[in-house]
């Protein structure tokens, strides 16, 4: 059952990356590979986050009701006011993590494309312009690892763009910077790939918003999560 | 949220997924990260959420306890004493219309309450949170009460009651009520217009769908009506009545006793302190007592003063209203702005309706005037028409004198309908869907 499940989510992935397999190189393959990863995603990302933006319209409704309970009463009473909120917008913090669908398809793409690539040969001791070994943290600054760098910085603007809340944005900035610390000394490959997924979202999100003058519709996966939040 | 079904399947594939990750998966992309940021902020949240309802659910576990006489055809919950005086014409009426009631009271009825008719059956229960259960497992067709917000705090709906009904023990607007008042009920038997249009308002604000609306007024008007009645009219010299509320922001607390002695050199007084005065406000109700010159009421009704009295001196509306449109006299009433947040009224907005439709009789007077409240009285006296007050009366109040059978025909209809239901009617949100006739206003 398990290696079924396996082949089930790998096997796309193999076909992606089996089409980009004709490029000479395995760093622009990662690159061809990541953009087409997303355009395959893309129907998907959209309907998550037409999702997305509906629940965010319940949540604001929510936290707005709860902080005027929380305003004016105190204790039990304070308590059952709460609970008659959640139950009149028919919400619960745990249902809401339970069933968020953004994660748990965010938890299956990455591990998928983690475990697909955290097994390709290929890259090991693979060169891709300045960087020596795609299986290696970059080290292009004199030893400073210049790709999550660039992760972060691209994140940090997306941030700042989309996320008009100041507290928000400033959440969306700690955890920008939390990640850099995770992910200080990932292999380049894999930092590489982040970054320019990152960067795919992020002209996918100028490019939705040129066309949706209403819609605030797409954000990175990491700014869309904490902008809702 | 709603979502959950489709995506919940998935959960064993992430499972498993998490499963096989090698140790370095460690490396979380950002937009994963975040949302297990959020998952564990969630769940601390809801944890918490769920213990603190446990200790509330454990509570009403330990007094669940079902009997064979919580099994009947109409249930009539009155809270306190104090509501009595709005069943006990209802109950008469319903009695005279071969409905047998079941009268469950939160208190003990001894030999000094008026005796129930034979055709009524009496249950006391205990009082509070023990009372509640016992309540929230009753079985009947319908159930009145005059207690608000059933299902939101410790007052729930019991599955076997088919069809809950609210009925009003004072003129109001749905504005100084708190949260969900009136949500969860079938129906409300309504006051008056402007009970019933902001119950339409907060349906609207919250996108409920509409309960029934009957224009039913207030059963305890009759109650009062007689002892007008049966009182002597008002002859001789002015009385002004002084009756306001007690605790911060009552008139005694906020301007002393003095103003009572000033009117006192130009009216006769009756001053009647609240009740609970003497038990929150044990100073200040002795210096009440202490005033010279004027005559203490501490009777157990208001009653036989409010007969007395050419005209009202308040800070409170119930007693305001009773006496306007039961005795047909002015009232003067400190218009102190109590910012009370939280109630409907912060979603209906604006001030209150009532008190500007009968600002003509039930005169406000700044706090800042408390120093010329002789001109206020004299101009309040001068200025007052019977009849002028009669005719807003017909407006803001349904069936003025006749709402105990009002009341009784709309309850007897209710009861006919549910007793043909099987079973209670599937609700979204605690409401039914509206009926048709019946007088009720389903839509708006």
């Amino acid at each position: 059952m398990l290696e079924v499940l396996d082949q089930v989510l790998l096997q796309p992935l193999l076909l992606i990356y089996g089409s980009v397999w004709i490029l000479p190189q395995p760093g622009l393959q990662l690159i061809a590979f990541s953009v087409l990863l997303n355009l395959a995603l893309l129907p998907l990302y959209y309907q998550m986050e037409q999702r997305s933006k509906a629940a965010r319209a319940i949540r604001q409704r929510v936290a707005s009701e709860v902080a005027r309970m929380k305003r004016h009463f105190r204790g039990r009473e304070r308590y059952f006011y709460i609970r008659t909120v959640y139950r009149h917008y028919r919400y619960h913090p745990i249902s809401e993590v339970l069933g968020s669908a953004d994660l748990l398809v965010q938890i299956v793409v990455f591990l998928t494309v983690y475990r697909f690539l955290s097994g390709l040969e290929v890259l090991v001791g693979a060169p891709f312009g300045p960087i020596a070994d795609l299986s290696r943290p970059d080290g292009l600054l004199g030893g400073v690892n210049v790709l999550p760098l660039l992760m972060t910085a691209i994140n940090a603007a997306s941030v700042y763009y989309y996320v008009e809340d100041r507290g928000k944005r400033l959440q969306a900035w700690l955890l920008a910077a939390l990640f850099l610390v995770l992910l200080y000394r990932s292999p380049a490959a894999l930092t590489l790939y982040w970054t320019l997924n990152n960067l795919f979202s992020l002209v996918r999100n100028v490019v939705q918003r040129k066309f949706a003058a209403n819609g605030r519709l797409s954000l990175l996966p990491f700014e869309r999560l904490a902008a809702q939040r | 949220m709603r979502r959950a079904d489709g995506p919940a399947k998935l959960w064993p594939i992430g499972l498993w997924l998490l499963a096989h990750a090698a140790p370095a998966a460690a490396y979380i992309d950002p937009g994963t990260g975040s949302a297990l940021f959020y998952v564990v902020s969630g769940l601390v949240v809801s944890i918490y959420f769920g213990v603190r309802g446990l200790y509330y659910r454990v509570l009403e576990a330990i007094f669940r306890i079902r009997h064979k006489d919580q099994r009947c055809d109409l249930a009539i919950h009155c809270e306190d004493p104090r509501y009595e005086i709005t069943f006990l014409p209802v109950l008469k009426e319903l009695v005279a219309r071969g409905v047998e009631p079941t009268f469950f009271t939160m208190y003990e009825r001894d030999s000094s309450f008026e005796p129930l008719p034979p055709q009524v059956t009496h249950r006391a229960i205990a009082a509070g949170m023990v009372g509640y259960a016992y309540l929230n497992n009753v079985e009947a067709n319908v159930l009145i009460t005059t207690t608000p917000q059933l299902d939101v705090m410790t007052f729930r709906r019991s599955p076997r009651v088919k069809h809950y009904s609210i009925v009003q023990h004072a003129l109001g607007e749905s504005r100084y009520v708190r949260p969900y008042a009136y949500d969860f009920y079938d129906s409300v038997l309504c006051c008056g217009e402007i009970l019933k249009e902001n119950i339409r308002k907060i349906e609207a604000i919250r996108g409920l769908p509409a309960k029934q609306l009957y224009a039913t007024g207030l059963p305890h008007y009759e109650e009062l009506l007689k002892s007008r009645q049966v009182a002597p009219p008002p002859d001789g010299d002015t009385i002004v009545l002084v009756a306001p509320s007690w605790g911060p922001f009552s008139m005694f607390e906020s301007f002393g006793v003095d103003f009572i002695e000033t009117i006192a050199r130009q009216y006769r007084v009756i001053v009647r302190p609240h009740p609970q005065m003497k038990v929150s406000q044990p100073e200040l109700y002795a210096r009440v007592l202490a005033v010279h010159g004027v005559h203490v009421d501490t009777t157990r009704t208001p009653v036989e003063s409010m007969a007395k009295a050419h005209v009202l001196l308040s800070d409170i509306s119930g007693i305001a209203h009773e006496f306007a449109f039961i005795y047909e006299r002015p009232v003067l009433i400190i218009d102190q702005r109590r910012i009370v947040g939280g109630t409907e009224g912060d979603l209906l907005g604006g001030d209150s309706e009532l008190k500007d439709r009968c600002r003509e009789f039930i005169v406000p007077v700044p706090p800042s005037e408390i120093n010329n409240i002789c001109t206020h009285i004299g101009q309040a006296l001068a200025n007052h028409s019977p009849a002028r007050l009669a005719e807003v009366r017909a407006q803001l109040v349904y069936n003025f004198g006749a709402a105990s059978r009002v009341a009784a025909e709309q309850i007897s209809e209710i009861l006919v309908r549910e007793r043909a239901n099987a079973s209670p009617a599937k609700r979204r949100f605690g409401y039914s869907a509206v009926p048709e006739g019946l007088g009720a206003q389903g839509a708006p």
